[in-house]
């Protein structure tokens, strides 16, 4: 690993590898940097085992001009030579950005051998960078969340993805999330069993999205399927209900729902008792977007792209000079937005650079696709949208900052108290100040303030981060 | 102003002004603090909570931080919020010969003033924080220092303010001060104009802009203080310490600029280290640098080497105001009446706010003060040497 590079592409997912890919052949010194073992990001890591070597999608992939499905893109993956200039590092993390485009990175042992066993940390300077940093999942917090066995949709994915493991024998899945029904099926390969998936969302909000998906036949259909191959497995569908409360002693042994009306709001005396093990919940994703608000990233929210994402321009260049960003970080809308936007994002740093494109490259069906990407974005956020007054009806006990133990009704208290933006509620409440520094918490603090306050998401102010954004170790730093 | 009631505007929501903005409310004054973004956003929401009377001078610098010493246990009880006071005593730590040397001289100047501290051998010092190196020479301890939460101390004065009813306004940076006749007459902010009788400059480091609004130099300039924070894990300090090297500093910028920055360090309630800190000018960038969470990592392992199998969890940066001689700025100004100067504590303004607070509180208000002002005023810095703070 060399100190200086002309781009710098933070996160090895589907935006990040498209981008490496199209960047590569032009004679640039190009750094791919992820803090996973493999590359591939949330859908690709089991496909992108391989640890030498590189990976590219089929360049038809980006010609047609319609929208791509996850299917294709994962079919479309292919390993390759490692393209001459493209240096991969996995298990390092980026830190932070700081003026000129330095970047602060922990980088393991295995690379730089003889340290002390935590890594060590490295300035490296980056003539153009390219934020891909993913999404991650959200979720409403409920009664007993934080019990053993309450995990997030991902999180039982994972489980099952990297070791082979079932989050039970019986798993009961909840929430808004579109992965529900991936989860399940996951599980059902697995050989384990699902309880029942309790949708929170009606039959009729979801018909009433569909025309979003216009240009999404393919994605469409998809879930068709998938919720077809749930019912022959014979599967419990029960829509319009969501969880209130997880019980049990030292781990989970029961979950309670209630019924929801249209608005999402719950119907007293609609309770209902199910035994669990393990309940596997999610509400939607949020943008992984530390990295660019500590580098100075402006930022805009839209519900419909997911909340709090990068400002982009039609170049995908980011408020800061030479800085962009590409995927779920400029609006959550799942891998064929990350896909498109990994492509125009080297296309544009190719341009400025004054280098042409290679022919395989297409840039009038990639805006093409990018625009009707954001269709499919509007109806995946608008799915896992949850109304204020789920928030509103969150118990005073429900701890919401779990690093810093701060429960629902301290975070009621100081909202009284007056402290209605989202950096004063931190400030009163050390809400975000914990160990995950707010990676949980944030996101939904300010839904909680957006709810309870009525304010708009200006007037909250969108969250501050600062290096390193994430935990590093301290002896990383002794080491120059 | 007739009979009416005159109206007071602080600006500057950091820990200086909102206790200015408690004490003047609880005099039944008519106050409303102006602050450009968040309270505590400045400075009081970026620094160390230390509430040192060892790294003090002998002399006005010292009095003025023993009568805000004395304060702290009250506002423990009078404010509406928890704001983690502990007097577990602090610690000066010793790594050279030189430096106890040095120290030494230090303590007796400090005890013939009748402060309560002793000098340490390295076998008490390792008895007392039994994780710190034992390549230490020792260490000063005083049972009368102690540290405090400046967000919950700055939030607590701002509450408290408002029960008392006192006006808060953030969001709502101040652009232009008006003035009639040489006498400031009230402010524009973003969201308006309002009429004032009196203006304080509480801004903090930036105290200066404010200043230039009605024509007034003032020589309070940024100096950056970056530090870093761990996770929080059990007791690994009893008490908040700094390095002898970090008084030398403080008295002597220019050895601020190599190794002579010091360090300090203090275990907060939830268990966090602060680990601290810089001493740089670099106008108004709170941005941390590589070399200077390196330089504070170094420091702060080599007393505390138990540090290392810690995780660093964020690091952040604040700007004192720094004054040339190190004192604060309080009280009128000679050139423009109804202007009041609350500001340059640099790497005291947590210690000083109960006291400044009082004394500005006290001055506005026409009450006697527990310490005259004189030796703050602006005026210091231009009258001919020699006739500056004695
Ligand atoms: C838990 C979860 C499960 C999902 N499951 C599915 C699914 O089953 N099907 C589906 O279609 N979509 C799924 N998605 C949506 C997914 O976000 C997109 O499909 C797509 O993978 C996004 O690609 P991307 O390149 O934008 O981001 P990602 O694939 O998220 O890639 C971002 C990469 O950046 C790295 N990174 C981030 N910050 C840093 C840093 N500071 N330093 C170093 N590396 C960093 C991350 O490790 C990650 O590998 C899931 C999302 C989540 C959060
Ligand atoms: C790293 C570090 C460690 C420190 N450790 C300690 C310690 O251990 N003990 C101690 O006693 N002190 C310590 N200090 C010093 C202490 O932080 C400061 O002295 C103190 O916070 C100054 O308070 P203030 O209210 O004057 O300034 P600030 O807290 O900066 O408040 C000034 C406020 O004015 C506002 N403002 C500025 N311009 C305008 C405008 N135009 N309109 C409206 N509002 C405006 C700002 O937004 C700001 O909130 C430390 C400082 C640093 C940087």
């Amino acid at each position: 690993m060399k100190r200086a590079y002309d781009v710098v592409i933070v996160g090895s997912g589907v935006a990040g590898i498209a981008a490496a890919n199209t960047l590569a052949g032009h004679g640039l010194e190009i750094l791919v940097i992820d803090e996973n073992p493999h590359a591939g990001g949330q859908i690709l890591r089991q496909n992108c085992r391989v640890t030498d070597g590189f990976w590219e999608f089929d360049p038809r992939l980006g010609r047609s001009g319609r929208t791509v499905s996850i299917r294709k893109i994962v079919q479309s993956l292919r390993p390759i030579q490692r393209p001459k200039g493209i240096t991969c590092v996995h298990q390092a993390r980026v830190l932070g950005i700081f003026s000129d485009l330095q970047l602060l990175v922990h980088v393991p042992d295995t690379l730089y051998p003889g340290g002390s066993g935590s890594g060590r940390v490295l300035e490296i300077d980056a003539g153009y960078l390219l934020l891909a940093t993913g999404a991650r999942e959200r979720c409403l917090p409920f009664k007993g969340w934080t019990l053993p066995g309450v995990m997030s949709l991902g999180a039982a994915q994972i489980l099952m993805k990297s070791s082979g493991i079932l989050p039970a024998r019986k798993t009961l899945i909840a929430g808004t999330s579109p992965l529900q029904t991936v989860l399940a099926l996951e599980i059902l390969k697995n050989k384990g069993n699902v309880t029942a998936i309790l949708d929170e969302n009606h039959l009729t909000k979801k018909l009433g999205l569909l025309p979003l998906l216009k240009h999404h036949g393919s994605l469409a259909g998809e879930g068709a399927m998938q919720m077809l191959r749930l019912l022959i497995r014979q599967v419990r569908f029960r829509q319009g209900v969501r969880v209130t409360e997880a019980r049990g002693k030292n781990g989970l042994s029961a979950v309670v729902t209630a019924g929801l009306d249209r608005k999402g709001n719950t119907v007293p005396g609609t309770f209902q008792t199910y035994p669990a093990r393990a309940l596997a919940v999610g509400h939607g994703f949020t943008a992984n977007i530390e990295l660019p608000v500590q580098a100075g990233c402006a930022l805009d929210y839209d519900a419909d792209r997911g909340g709090w994402v990068v400002r982009v321009d039609d170049a995908l260049e980011t408020s800061v000079a030479e800085v962009y960003a590409a995927g779920e970080i400029t609006g959550i809308a799942g891998a064929g937005k990350s896909f498109v936007e990994g492509k125009l994002a080297a296309v544009s740093i190719l341009e400025k650079l004054g280098e042409k494109t290679g022919p395989d490259v297409c840039v009038p069906e990639l805006v093409r696709m990018q625009k009707q990407q954001m269709g499919y974005a509007s109806f995946l956020n608008q799915l896992c949208q949850v109304p204020s007054s789920a928030y509103e009806a969150i118990d005073d006990e429900v701890l919401i900052c779990r690093c810093e133990e701060i429960s629902m009704g301290e975070i009621r208290k100081q909202i009284s108290q007056g402290f209605v933006t989202g950096g004063s509620l931190k400030k009163a409440t050390r809400c975000g100040m914990g160990r995950c520094q707010g990676r949980i918490c944030q996101p939904l603090l300010f839904d909680i303030l957006q709810a309870l306050t009525g304010q708009t998401p200006e007037q909250i102010g969108s969250p501050s981060f600062r290096a390193p954004v994430k935990n590093v170790p301290l002896e990383s730093f002794l080491h120059p | 102003m007739g009979s009416r009631v005159p109206h007071i505007v602080v600006i500057g929501g950091g820990v200086i002004g909102t206790s200015i903005a408690w004490h003047l409310a609880k005099k039944a004054a008519r106050v409303t603090l102006i602050e450009s973004n968040d309270l505590a956003s400045g400075s009081s929401g970026a620094c160390d909570g230390l509430v040192f009377m060892q790294s003090k001078k002998p002399g006005i610098h010292l009095r003025l931080a023993m009568e805000s010493l004395k304060r702290f246990s009250d506002l423990k009880k009078e404010l509406p919020m928890d704001i983690e006071f502990r007097q577990a005593g602090g610690r000066v730590v010793i790594q050279t010969p030189a430096e106890y040397q040095a120290m030494e001289q230090f303590v007796q100047a400090q005890q013939e003033i009748g402060l309560d501290v002793c000098l340490m051998d390295a076998k008490d010092t390792l008895a007392a924080e039994p994780f710190l190196s034992p390549d230490i020479y020792g260490s000063t301890w005083s049972p009368l220092d102690a540290q405090v939460n400046p967000i919950k101390l700055t939030l607590g004065f701002a509450l408290g303010a408002r029960k008392n009813h006192a006006c808060i306004m953030t969001r709502s940076p101040v652009l232009g001060i008006h003035t009639k006749n040489n006498r400031v007459t009230g402010v524009v902010t973003t969201k308006g104009e309002m009429a004032a009788d009196m203006v304080v400059n509480a801004a903090g480091a930036r105290s200066g802009l404010i200043a230039q609004m009605v024509g007034i130099d003032l020589p309070v300039r940024p100096r950056r203080g970056q530090l870093v924070v761990t996770q929080a894990t059990s007791r690994m300090i009893f008490s908040c310490m700094i390095s002898a090297g970090y008084i030398a500093a403080k008295f002597d910028p220019s050895l601020a600029d190599d190794a002579g920055e010091g360090m300090s360090m203090e275990q907060t309630d939830n268990g966090n280290l602060l680990l601290g800190s810089t001493r740089e000018f670099e106008g108004f960038c709170t941005q941390n640098t590589l070399s200077g969470i390196r330089r504070i990592i170094s420091r702060t392992t080599a007393i505390l080497p138990a540090l290392t199998r810690l995780q660093v969890i964020r690091t952040f940066a604040g700007l004192r105001p720094f004054t040339p001689d190190g004192l604060p700025i309080l009280g009128p100004v000679a050139s423009m009446d109804g202007f009041f100067m609350a500001a340059g504590h640099e790497g005291d303004g947590i210690a000083l706010s109960p006291i400044t607070g009082e004394l500005v509180a006290d001055m506005i208000l026409g009450q006697k003060s527990a310490i005259p002002l004189t030796p703050f005023s602006l005026e210091r810095f231009t009258t001919p040497k020699g006739q500056a703070h004695g």
